[in-house]
């Protein structure tokens, strides 16, 4: 329970940090709810560059951040504290209708995101993503006190600004603190769609669309957990809606403000930069369409590319001084950077048509494709089966989109519905050619089309004809219903351990795969040993340096090594001191270039002259590298076999 | 710097959100259509997810 006092703690920090800086850029404020979401995303950034500070000049260490995190929190809760009577006095003028439906509504909602809560009080265990990435690359900074580069991991140069966020998270407690930061964000989506809708729609279209987001099933399976994704769909919106406001009425205050977001929404992972796209379109087009001047329209985007890139540009110089690419290992081609074993792909399928194509060529492959690319991808792009047939959690959208979309195309006659759909479809597009087609990596589609969905749903709640009215409310309530009932199926595993009576140890010994082997990594090795993982992707919980072995790193070259012998020197080389490994690798891994070590000639030879098992479980072993002749690096290792 | 003030621009329900006025019967035929979409969606979408199946297991072994 501790995680939560801290997760509030730093939220309302955050809120009243952000309350300085929005004063400071001066833009204008319509409302409360919107100031208030704004201020959460302000305050939020501003954490964010302090360790992004931190980081850079190597003062990355536990008693640093306690002691910064702890003034800025001081400078923000004593904001909160000056304007408090203000809140308290709206909270006292807050008309409540005890017999208004939509309390109900509300209540359900807050129950759901309980459920998730229970979820998020869990220890980070059983997917990947967090526990190899988002959770682990912080957690090696830590070790490392700076932002290191670890040139096995892929994605280990992208822009991480909510990855920082995880680093204070882990500094202050552990991974169930940075999973509830992630829930916080996920909360914070649903309350700016709420007040967008207060502001542009109503407020019950508001209501409507915050509960319809917080059951989206993407959102509700990972926003409890480690990932990154519903925080980048926070920043996103608020970016978007800073954009949106300054359309309405440019002012350039407002833009600084939409630049400052855009920019921290660039640096969640590199699909933010779609937000920098959207926003030059935006200004571009509202200068150039509705003020028909070309001066201004230049002086703005060179403005907003110019603030957000100032936002953006540590991460991008951090990337090239490590590998030579700013975006390694994206476009690595280009750049001529840092030898990485695989050409990641951006673009869904032939997106840039072939090589010998021309320029011209390929931009328009880029936005008209094949009808071939339609076929094959015709399934993998239909929101209808993202709805009915899911191929997974990241691509489950839920009902609420097919099931209300439509209501909402016969208000197009308004304007802003009309925009909001016009960005809909244009960011399907962007979701659909360049994110991978894949929802998680676009929430903020979701987000803006369940203010949609809303302002349909507030449409037919409120008809003319009372049976409609009647009926519509209760089926939808029903459905919440139905969703609150899944949340509470997804976490009732885990009400023991989240509400203390089954410890965090004895969980994460059964519910995570390698957390034993790391437990004793941890506790029997010496601090400065640095692990090869084999056939291990989930690093989270090895509290060492560690390397990952996998087909695409170009570190470890074992095609170089000719025998046993010339391995071992390039082990020596590496510094690399244990070996944690999978005993049977999965096969979808062999398929992908995985060795199966165990029954590998090459692997062991090597295993049988130079490698003492240390540690072995039903599913990992741990060697120790014995160097022959000489002390292995990394020193003395206990415990037994 | 004191932040101007700017008045909100959202409409209420009497006319904004489509709802509550109008009464021709085009627009309640519409409205019935959308209705019955959305229902049967929504019943379509819970059954063939099990969702049903989930509130007779909770019923049935309890919280």
């Amino acid at each position: 329970m501790i995680e939560i006092l801290l997760a509030m703690a730093v939220m309302g920090g955050a809120v009243g940090v952000g309350q300085y800086i929005l004063r400071f850029i001066g833009a204008a404020r319509s409302d409360r709810a919107e100031t208030a979401v704004f201020c959460f995303a302000l305050g939020l950034g501003s954490l964010i560059l302090l360790v992004l500070f931190l980081g850079l000049v190597g003062a990355l260490y536990r008693s640093v951040i306690w002691a910064v995190v702890g003034l800025w929190c001081l400078a923000g809760w004593r904001m909160l504290w000056l304007q408090g009577a203000t809140y308290a006095g709206v909270l006292r003028r807050m008309p409540v209708d005890w017999r208004s439906p939509y309390l109900w509504l509300g209540f359900l909602a807050i129950i759901g995101i309980m459920l998730q809560l229970v979820r998020a009080l869990t220890p980070p265990h059983g997917t990947t993503d967090p526990l190899a990435y988002q959770l682990a690359l912080p957690r090696l900074y830590l070790l490392a006190h700076r932002l290191s580069f670890e040139p096995t991991i892929t994605g280990a140069l992208y822009p991480a600004n909510v990855g920082l966020l995880y680093v204070v998270a882990l500094a202050l407690r552990n991974g169930i603190l940075a999973q509830l930061f992630h829930l916080c964000l996920a909360g914070a989506v649903s309350a700016g769609i709420f007040a967008v809708g207060r502001r542009y729609l109503s407020w019950q279209s508001g209501l409507y669309g915050a509960v319809i987001f917080s059951f989206i099933p993407a959102v509700v399976f990972y926003g409890p957990q480690g990932y990154v994704d519903v925080g980048l769909c926070f920043f996103q919106f608020t970016a978007l809606w800073a954009i949106a406001n300054w359309a309405r009425a440019p002012e350039r205050r407002a833009l600084l403000l939409a630049a400052i977001l855009s920019g921290l929404a660039a640096g969640v992972k590199p699909q933010g930069l779609s937000t920098i796209f959207v926003g030059i379109l935006v200004i571009a087009l509202r200068r150039l369409l509705v003020d028909r001047e070309l001066r201004p329209a230049i002086l703005d985007v060179i403005f907003y590319g110019g603030i957000l890139l100032m936002v953006l540009c540590p991460w991008f110089a951090r990337s090239y001084a490590y590998s030579g690419n700013p975006l390694w290992p994206l476009a690595n081609e280009l750049f001529g950077g840092l030898p990485f074993g695989h050409r990641t792909v951006v673009a869904s399928g032939d997106v840039f048509g072939v090589a010998s194509d021309s320029t011209l060529a390929k931009l328009w492959r880029a936005f008209i494709p094949t009808s071939s690319w339609f076929h094959a991808y015709s399934r993998s792009m239909n929101p209808w089966y993202w709805t009915f047939e899911p191929p997974g959690w990241q691509k489950a959208i839920g009902i609420y989109f097919i099931a209300l979309l439509p209501g909402a195309l016969l208000c197009l006659r308004r304007r802003v519905v009309l925009h909001l759909v016009l960005f809909c479809m244009g960011y399907y597009v962007i979701l659909v050619r360049l994110l991978h087609m894949n929802p998680r990596y676009g929430l903020v589609l979701f987000a803006v089309g369940s203010l949609l969905c809303g302002l349909a749903a507030h449409r037919l709640s409120s008809a003319s004809w009372r049976p409609i009215r009647v009926l519509f409310f209760s089926g939808f309530l029903l459905s919440i219903l139905l969703n609150v009932m899944w949340n509470y199926a997804l976490a009732r595993p885990f009400f023991a351990v989240a509400m203390g009576s089954e410890t965090r140890d004895v969980f994460l010994s059964r519910a995570e795969g390698n957390y034993r082997l790391f437990r004793f990594v941890n506790q029997n090795t010496a601090t400065d040993s640095r692990i090869l993982l084999q056939g291990i992707v989930r690093g989270f919980y090895c509290e060492r340096e560690y390397l990952w072995d996998h087909p695409h790193q170009a570190v470890l070259r074992y095609e170089s090594a000719a025998d046993s012998g010339q391995l071992l020197a390039e082990f020596r080389r590496l510094g690399i001191t244990h070996v944690a490994r999978m005993i049977k690798i999965p096969g979808g891994r062999v398929a992908m270039g995985y060795p199966q070590y165990f029954t590998d000639e090459y692997h062991e030879d090597f295993r049988r002259r130079h490698l003492k098992l240390l540690y072995q479980d039903e599913s990992f072993v741990l060697f120790e590298v014995a160097y022959s002749g000489a002390a292995a690096p990394g020193g003395a290792v206990g415990g037994d076999s | 710097m004191p932040a101007s003030k700017q008045q909100p621009v959202s409409e209420t329900s009497t006319g904004g959100a489509g709802g509550g006025t109008g009464g021709g019967t085009g627009d309640r035929v519409t409205q019935v259509l959308l209705l019955i979409w959305a229902l049967g969606t929504f019943y379509h979408f819970f059954r063939s997810n099990g969702f049903f199946d989930l509130v007779g297991q909770i019923v049935e072994f309890g919280l």
